[in-house]
């Protein structure tokens, strides 16, 4: 088609870049975003907000009598979303991997062979992937606003609506790494009598771990941002005491959080790499 | 004779055992995790509902009644569906707010990769050093230079990565006002990091020896990234700048509550105004979308891999 007929006449890579660069003017050209705009606004507030980064808060900027001191506040907002991820990543850990099974055919039997077996398989492989694409379709965000509608905002509503998305994710990219790998080990396995699902588990699964335990990580991550996102509907994490802050245009104490933010988004980091240094070897 | 052996191998393994390196880092995080997870689940709720659970119930109950599209329930016939989804999607403001959804991911993630990839060789180990892959490259005023610069770019492409694009946005809208910029920038934001990070990791992996070869005869840095480096990994980048152009149509579609026209504006409306079956509507709707978007996505990078 049109991607076929540019790619024959400029060759792919300017083809594509031909492409994105044309889309990309279209975007801004349908959005109306006219770079003089952004030095037309509030500039002082801009530049408030931007020198606030320089001197993060440590106390309150308009302290109120007999409240809790700030940093206290700060210490249990941190708590809070690092509790929030972690309650979500439990939950979405299990129903990830078993998914990602399921829809995975890397261990099954040979279905040539056992063709009712076949016609039992295929139909679950389907029924898994469909649902993980459909969980993985709907924002985080939108899957809790549904619960919230729905029942009245609760702590199990927040965290199973992260958790469908995420387990969808995490089953997406587990079974993607199960394909990845090589088989040798597998197929060496099975030629000397082991069951299929024992040489997956044995021969396959041990190759994907550092793999799937590093992408675990990045999601536990993305799981500590999302909780963050989630005080905006008013569970008392980062993101409630950033939005309380901004409103009453206390930059300096919105600094503060998010360099919490990123302090515990290194930390993880930093303990992924660890962990990958020693399981790589 | 034979028990012997057998003795002498039963050592062997018993000494090859107590040689085999312990990987306590691995299970001390594992114990950590175990013990931080269940600290999360028992310490108490993380938000007191003042719903009881008669009011919970009563309002799951009228969720539900209203779920169905409302002629249908008033008819009860499954056939009034399709003219009410037809003046939904082409009355409203849906299709304009489809199109905003996904003017606003490609914007953003065009305007990201193209910062990422300025700041990429800054960041990449093996490019940013005193010698760039292992060749010396005159000595320059200031040799720690470099490694400073390194340094800088990396924190950079970590901090902007830790930031939410929501959080951003808000902020960013509480500044600039309902404009799409705020929303296109808390989107190119985050994913300038992301992209740089992973860019990097992809100039760190590529093959050595083109890009070696132009520093060899008197190319720059510069040099070595633009003529060897971007050529021999562009499939790589594309590939990813795909995969975050897929996050950012996801993300896009609920950025729009915090007031500016794409989907998850419609969403918030319609769930303000109660009326259920339209908010039920354009979930589905950006599910479509975002589904649409993996793909192309998909498809992209398969037609990537064949050209390879």
């Amino acid at each position: 088609m049109i991607a076929t007929t540019f790619q024959r006449y400029l060759g792919s890579r300017r083809a594509t870049l031909l492409i994105i660069s044309l889309a990309a003017i279209t975007s801004f050209w349908v959005l109306d975003l006219n770079p003089l705009r952004l030095f037309s606004g509030n500039l002082t507030l801009t530049g408030d907000f931007l020198l606030s980064a320089f001197r993060p808060a440590l106390e309150y900027q308009k302290p109120v009598e007999g409240a809790e001191p700030f940093l206290l506040t700060v210490i249990s907002a941190t708590l809070r979303t690092l509790r929030f991820a972690l309650l979500a990543m439990s939950v979405a850990i299990p129903c990830g991997a078993l998914l990602a099974f399921l829809s995975s055919t890397a261990w099954w039997p040979d279905i040539r062979r056992h063709k009712v077996l076949g016609w039992a398989l295929r139909p679950l492989c389907i029924v898994s992937r469909a649902m993980m694409a459909f969980a993985r379709s709907i924002h985080e965000l939108i899957w809790g606003l549904l619960f919230i509608t729905a029942m009245g905002l609760s702590t199990d509503a927040a965290i199973i609506a992260v958790a469908i998305p995420y387990s969808g994710i995490l089953a997406k990219i587990y079974s993607e790494m199960f394909e990845e790998h090589s088989r040798k080990a597998q197929l060496a396995l099975r030629a000397i009598g082991a069951g299929s699902v024992a040489a997956f588990l044995a021969g396959l699964l041990p190759r994907a771990l550092p793999d799937l335990i590093t992408y675990t990580f990045y999601r536990l991550e993305c799981a500590v941002r999302t909780a963050a996102v989630f005080g905006f509907v008013g569970i008392e994490t980062i993101g409630y005491r950033i939005k309380l802050a901004s409103d009453e245009f206390h930059y300096r104490e919105v600094w503060t959080y998010l360099y919490v933010l990123f302090a515990l988004i290194v930390i993880i980091e930093w303990w992924s790499r660890a962990l990958r240094k020693r399981m790589d070897t | 004779m034979s028990t012997q052996t057998e003795e002498t191998r039963l050592m062997r393994i018993a000494h090859l055992r107590r040689r085999e390196p312990r990987p306590w880092f691995l299970y001390s995080s594992l114990l950590v995790i175990m013990l931080v997870a269940g600290w999360a689940w028992t310490a108490g709720d993380l938000y007191t509902s003042v719903l009881t659970d008669s009011q919970r119930s009563a309002n799951l109950e009228r969720f539900i009644g209203k779920l169905t599209p409302a002629p249908v329930q008033a008819s009860g016939d499954w056939s009034d569906f399709r003219p009410w989804a037809m003046e939904l999607l082409l009355e409203g403001e849906a299709l304009k707010a489809v199109g905003m959804t996904l003017a606003l991911a490609t914007a953003a993630a065009a305007l990201s990769g193209f910062l990422a990839l300025l700041f990429i060789p800054g960041a990449a180990r093996n490019l940013a050093t005193q010698k760039p892959l292992g060749i010396s490259c005159g000595r320059g005023a200031f040799p720690a230079i470099w490694s400073i610069i390194n340094k800088l770019v990396r924190l950079a492409f970590v901090f902007t990565r830790s930031l939410p694009e929501y959080i951003l946005g808000f902020l960013l809208i509480s500044i600039l006002g309902p404009d799409p910029w705020a929303l296109v920038l808390a989107l190119a934001i985050h994913n300038f990091g992301i992209l740089g990070r992973l860019g990097s990791e992809v100039v760190e992996n590529a093959p050595r020896r083109p890009a070696r070869t132009v520093i060899a005869h008197g190319g720059g840095r510069l040099g070595a990234y633009l003529a060897a480096i971007l050529p021999e990994s562009f499939n790589r980048m594309i590939v990813y700048f795909f995969y975050r152009w897929e996050t950012c149509v996801r993300e896009a579609t609920i950025l729009g509550m915090l007031g500016v026209v794409s989907l998850g504006y419609l969403i918030q409306h319609a769930r303000a105004a109660r009326s259920f079956d339209q908010m039920v509507f354009f979930v589905l709707l950006g599910a479509l979308i975002v589904l649409a978007g993996d793909l192309l996505s998909l498809l992209v990078r398969r037609w990537l891999r064949v050209e390879r």
